[in-house]
């Protein structure tokens, strides 16, 4: 496995409604290196923090204080536009609530996060379908996105995280909608992309989750913090 | 940046908006039926201001009415000798007309006797006029000839000031195109019209005089009232302006009886203006989430307020075209023409004000894609974690 860092954080801390009555600290001094090709589980109990962390690496808010790096580029103090593209190019989002846009199909939604960029229509469908086939939803492409099963909107979020062929999936308790079957299929999804070399971030507290033997970065976290750190290589 | 790009945006917008089909279809048919009157009531009014500014710009300068006691009065045919020589009149000509009212269908026509007024705008007769001297002979327009159910040929009579009837043939009718001038007028020669009416030798109803340089028609009336202190002359711009203040009045008018109509659109837009669902509000966050930047939101709700107010705006502006050319303004014509038994039909001209146009353009969709924009670039300025959290 390779030892490049890929994520890093440098005293990462995120203070919700700073210096006002209901400030809150979601997360306090972080510090955690990742490599190119871990499978990471960020573990704890709800309010512990993980939510904000991953959403911090995943440039879709900044610290208060302390670095973000991702690929050795400090990406904490980036403007918009450019948080915004690093978003687009590394990073591939598996939410909790799915998110999907009812109304348009399968397809469309996995196209979504390409739109706004000079791919050409036809291009970016063929890859969206290709994504869609290897995830065996080729049948459901056309279908709109209300009418699936749960474990049908999930891999289609999964396709959907996949179109910009991300070096890095974050996922938020995937697993918290689905039964044991298919959190096994969606582990079993995500198992496959960190062996083509991808680095996966999942946040949970399911068990059926950080049990997993090929999970090799376990970062535990209580009240804002990192409670325990546990390397399985 | 290429085209594509835009061409992306532009197409999931329009994805977009067919998934709330039967709102959009609500907002599109609330605007367009907007449009659709504005637009109407612009097209007529400024038509009819057109008609009559083409037809006047052929009646003479000035036309010279005597008072008494603020009334309309007979004007004396003495007048002219004098009118005549101040410097820089060409024509002095006496005009006789007047009202005559049918009880039989419960109108009221305009009696005109021939004259040089009545040759400029006799470009659109079907048949021919009658002679100066000419007796027994009318040419009608086209209303008269409705109400009365006559045509060329026809003989129909009226009765005349000490109660006998005169008879008349038609030798003319005016033709439907100057109806707005011509739907309830019966042209005499000039005895027959004395004879009908038994106006006095030596008078005249007023008289009409022409200038050779129309700048010094202001100085020429001045002249006139200053020798005639009981005359009243009326200079053709002020017959002009008064045209238009009628019309635009009336215009005034329509509108506020569809202010229903406009009230609801002004709603309609102040609700999307004042906030989005949290239905829109969470689709934005989720295209912030999976890395569309707030440029790219900013550029998908222009392009949804200008499918949706160009979709209504075309249509409406379309059919306010047709409604007001080709179907002579059915739905309120009445108010803006007059309020008469004989109303004229006809086509009017189109005359299109550009500026106009591009006016109602500016003050409906430029608001309306404002009033999408705003409250989209409120929400998507936020941080897109908002969506990691539910």
């Amino acid at each position: 496995m390779s030892t490049e860092i890929i994520i890093e954080t440098a005293n990462t801390t995120k203070i919700f409604n700073k210096e006002k009555p209901d400030e809150v600290i979601a997360v306090n001094d972080v510090s955690i290196k990742i490599n190119r090709g871990d499978f990471v589980v960020f573990k704890g109990p709800s309010g512990s923090g993980k939510t904000t962390l991953l959403s911090m690496i995943g440039c879709m808010t900044r610290p208060t204080s302390g670095s973000i790096y991702v690929k050795g580029k400090d990406v904490s103090h980036l403007p918009e536009r450019f948080m915004t593209m690093i978003r687009r190019n590394t990073f591939g989002f598996i939410f909790q609530q799915f998110h999907l846009i009812k109304g348009v199909s399968v397809c469309e939604n996995v196209m979504l996060p390409l739109y706004p960029t000079d791919i050409k229509p036809s291009k970016l469908r063929k890859k969206a379908e290709e994504i869609l086939h290897n995830l065996g939803m080729e049948g459901r492409k056309d279908f709109p996105v209300q009418r699936l099963s749960g474990g049908e909107q999930q891999r289609t979020t999964i396709a959907r995280a996949l179109i910009n062929d991300p070096d890095i999936i974050l996922a938020d308790e995937p697993t918290a909608h689905l039964d044991t079957n298919l959190s096994e299929e969606f582990l079993s999804i995500m198992r496959g992309l960190q062996q083509e070399g991808k680095t996966i971030l999942i946040a949970t507290h399911d068990p059926l989750v950080y049990e997993k033997d090929y999970i090799n970065l376990i970062i535990e976290m209580r009240d804002g913090r990192v409670k325990n750190i546990i390397g399985k290589q | 940046m290429g085209i594509e790009k835009h061409r992306n945006i532009l197409d999931y917008t329009l994805l977009s908006l067919l998934r709330r089909k039967f709102k959009n279809i609500g907002i599109i048919l609330v605007f367009t039926f907007v449009i659709f009157i504005v637009g109407s009531i612009l097209f007529l009014s400024y038509s009819f201001k057109r008609e009559a500014y083409l037809i006047l710009k052929g009646s003479p300068e000035i036309v010279v009415h005597r008072m008494m006691a603020g009334r309309h009065e007979l004007t004396l045919l003495s007048y002219m000798k004098d009118i005549i020589e101040i410097p820089g009149v060409s024509k002095v000509e006496p005009r006789y007309w007047g009202y005559y009212y049918d009880s039989m269908t419960k109108a009221n026509y305009t009696i005109l006797s021939m004259g040089e007024t009545v040759m400029k705008t006799s470009r659109l007769l079907k048949g021919r006029l009658p002679e100066i001297n000419e007796k027994n002979s009318a040419a009608i327009g086209k209303g008269v000839a409705r109400a009365r159910f006559i045509d060329i040929g026809n003989v129909f009579s009226l009765q005349s000031a000490d109660g006998s009837q005169m008879v008349f043939n038609i030798v003319g009718i005016f033709e439907t195109d100057s109806e707005l001038m011509t739907a309830d007028l019966i042209v005499l020669s000039e005895s027959d019209f004395k004879r009908l009416v038994k106006m006095p030798e030596g008078m005249a109803t007023d008289l009409a005089i022409y200038v050779y340089n129309e700048t010094e028609a202001l100085t020429v009336a001045r002249k006139i009232r200053e020798r005639f202190p009981d005359s009243r002359p009326i200079l053709r711009d002020e017959i002009i302006r008064t045209y238009d203040a009628v019309f635009g009045w009336r215009s005034g008018l329509v509108l506020t009886l569809f202010i229903g109509a406009l009230a609801a659109f002004i709603i309609l837009a102040w609700d999307k203006a004042t906030g989005l669902s949290a239905e829109e509000k969470q689709e934005i966050g989720i295209l912030k989430a999976i890395g569309w930047e707030t440029s790219d939101i900013l550029e998908m709700k222009f392009w949804e307020g200008l499918v949706i107010s160009l979709t209504s705006f075309l249509p409406g502006i379309i059919l306010a075209y047709l409604h007001v050319f080709f179907f002579g303004a059915s739905l309120f014509a009445p108010a803006l023409k007059g309020w008469s038994v004989i109303y004229p039909e006809y086509r009017l001209a189109p005359f299109i004000n550009f500026y106009q146009v591009a006016t109602l353009m500016a003050i409906t969709v430029i608001p309306y894609i404002a009033s999408t924009i705003i409250p989209s670039w409120k929400a998507s300025i936020t941080e897109p974690d908002i969506v990691m959290r539910g």
